[in-house]
């Protein structure tokens, strides 16, 4: 056989027809071929003489076209205006809110939250009309995450001071399955993330139901995942950061001390896809903390460290944003104008802070949230958004005195947009 | 019509896509990568249009520059670029024919991509040793020996005679 007919009967299999169809636009290359006419005619004479050259080699190369433009997930439309409204507390003065879910309709709040003021409960919230009064498994309890079933998860400690994560359903918290360890947050198919184990230990699980046994997600060896960075999207998703032993930190807050703490997605497939965002110029070996998913976004962010001597502090917060189909990262903030616009989360990231003037993101949008009378006083009120509805039709959050009084209730309060 | 017109570019264009797209896909093996070469193409064309419509061999030229194009990006590792972040390839599970496209795609992407193009004008386009040293601006002699070159590659990374077999073919 010569090696005419070896490339022939080998090759062959590759002769193919693609089989979608074409994503190739005309239009937009007569525009950018036109303004490459443009830029080439500026370069005068020796240019044409080269391009003749190159006529005859064949040698010559412009630069390349743009490759064609990802489609991004859709932001909802920014809301024109919005409307602030009481939220009903019945016998409790102070609820702090808590979260909202996906559709805005089911909504959760913790009843006197400050210390020695009351009894901490939880009252949960169904198209605006308190549902539910329900006493804490423990004693304490921090819910995470809603979905638009009116599933809640978090996590409660024990007298023992063990933590342990549950699940609220039909009027009742349950333990998940596989011990110690915390719920972070669950999805409108009932998927709840969360992880087992110690602080130092903790490994990332995945809860298909709240009935389900956990399963283990798969992490580097000799590291422990930050439980405080979960997040689980509609599909099942899960993304979440990791560290390594002896750096578990005191404050949730607290930099990351310049180390090497990969974040990444497991997919629902069973793969496994490690974030890469773009490094920040002061640190390039910053990391990058999931917050939370919305509209086909994974929002995140990366605390910017500086020394002094020798004290690590936060010199800014990057709000970043992921596209996990198309892999594009987009910031957000830059973390130096205050008060920034709150994420679109409950109990996620330095985003959520008292503001006098709040705001939240609408993809990279702020929407100004007002403060009227006679529900709040702008003069003295700091609001705090707990929640954004998908569409931005629903923002919930609570209202509190600016004066520092403990005994100032928390007013929960929801701004309906459109 | 004028050979130089917008007209005569469209219609030259228009009759071309599926040609061109089919030579970048046998190229690229993806695509996405195919339509963004074609794309490329007929912008660095159109942008020319006005000189090179009264070439002889315009298809040729056309062809230079889809192939220069693809040896370019390879050299900018551009389409590493793009898998930069994106879903990890998964291990698909082929079978057949499927099997032997993936299995000869991964190897051919093994080769040198120059030797990758020639292999691909030659065998697949059906271009002859004149004509893809017309498209690649060398000597035939060169084209010859970037032939064998790639063939060898090939023959030590998939192990000539049982894939030939399998293909249907005899030795």
């Amino acid at each position: 056989m010569t090696d005419d007919e070896y490339g022939v009967l080998l090759l062959r299999p590759l002769d193919v027809a693609p089989a979608g169809p074409p994503q190739i636009d005309v239009a937009r290359a007569m525009r950018e071929g036109r303004r490459m006419r443009r830029r080439r005619w500026a370069f005068g004479g020796g240019f044409l003489a080269a391009f003749t050259a190159a006529l005859v080699t064949g040698s010559l190369l412009i630069a390349p076209a743009t490759p064609r433009k990802p489609v991004l997930p859709p932001d909802p439309p920014l809301p024109k205006s919005c409307a602030l409204a009481k939220l009903p507390t019945g016998k409790y003065s102070s609820v702090q809110m808590g979260g909202g879910d996906p559709t805005g309709r089911w909504l959760y709040g913790m009843t006197n939250p400050v210390v020695d003021t009351g009894p901490m409960r939880y009252l949960i919230w169904h198209d605006g009309v308190p549902v539910g009064d329900v006493a804490i498994p423990g004693e304490q309890l921090d819910l995470r995450g809603i979905n638009s079933s009116g599933v809640i998860v978090g996590q409660a400690q024990d007298n023992k001071k063990k933590i342990w994560p549950y699940a609220y359903r039909n009027g009742k918290f349950s333990r998940l399955k596989g011990g110690p360890g915390t719920a972070e947050g669950i999805n409108d198919r009932g998927v709840i993330v969360g992880a087992l184990g110690d602080l130092d230990k903790a490994v990332p699980v995945r809860w298909r139901s709240p009935d389900a046994e956990p399963e283990r997600l798969p992490i580097p060896a000799g590291t422990h995942v930050v439980s405080t960075n979960l997040a689980v999207a509609p599909d099942g998703t899960i993304a979440g950061r990791v560290e390594s032993p002896g750096h578990v930190r005191v404050l949730p807050s607290a930099p990351p001390y310049f180390e090497a703490s990969p974040a990444f997605l497991w997919l629902p497939d069973g793969g496994v896809r490690e974030l890469h965002p773009p490094p920040p110029a002061e640190d390039p070996t910053t990391p990058v903390s999931p917050l939370l998913f919305r509209s086909g976004w994974l929002y995140a962010q990366q605390q910017i460290p500086v020394r002094s001597n020798g004290i690590i502090a936060i010199a800014r917060t990057l709000l970043l944003r992921y596209d996990p189909v198309s892999g594009v990262w987009q910031q957000l903030s830059d973390g130096k104008s205050r008060p920034a616009p709150q994420l679109p989360s409950s109990a996620r990231s330095d985003f959520r802070f008292g503001s006098a003037t709040p705001q939240i993101y609408v993809g990279p949008h702020a929407l100004r949230l007002p403060l009227t009378q006679p529900i709040a006083d702008p003069e003295v009120d700091y609001a705090t958004v707990a929640s954004v509805s998908d569409d931005v039709h629903t923002v919930t959050g609570d209202l509190v005195s600016g004066d520092s009084d403990p005994k100032q209730p928390f007013r929960p309060v929801s701004w309906h947009c459109e | 019509m004028e050979s130089g017109t917008d007209e005569a570019y469209l219609a030259y264009v228009h009759g071309r896509i599926p040609a061109l797209r089919r030579i970048a896909y046998l190229l690229s093996g993806d695509e996405h990568q195919a339509d963004d070469l074609v794309q490329e193409t007929i912008t660095k064309l159109y942008a020319r249009w006005p000189r090179i419509s009264a070439v002889d061999n315009v298809d040729a030229y056309t062809h230079t520059m889809m192939v220069r194009a693809f040896l370019d990006e390879k050299r900018r590792g551009w389409w590493r670029v793009r898998l930069f972040g994106s879903p990890p390839e998964r291990a698909a599970s082929v079978a057949g024919a499927a099997e032997d496209r993936a299995m000869l795609r991964g190897a051919l992407a093994k080769v040198a991509p120059r030797q990758q193009a020639v292999l691909v004008l030659r065998y697949l386009c059906d271009q002859s040793v004149a004509e893809v040293a017309e498209i690649l601006g060398c000597s035939e002699g060169t084209v010859k020996s970037q032939t064998t070159h790639g063939l060898n590659a090939l023959r030590k990374i998939l192990g000539e005679p049982r894939y030939v077999q399998r293909s249907g073919g005899a030795r």
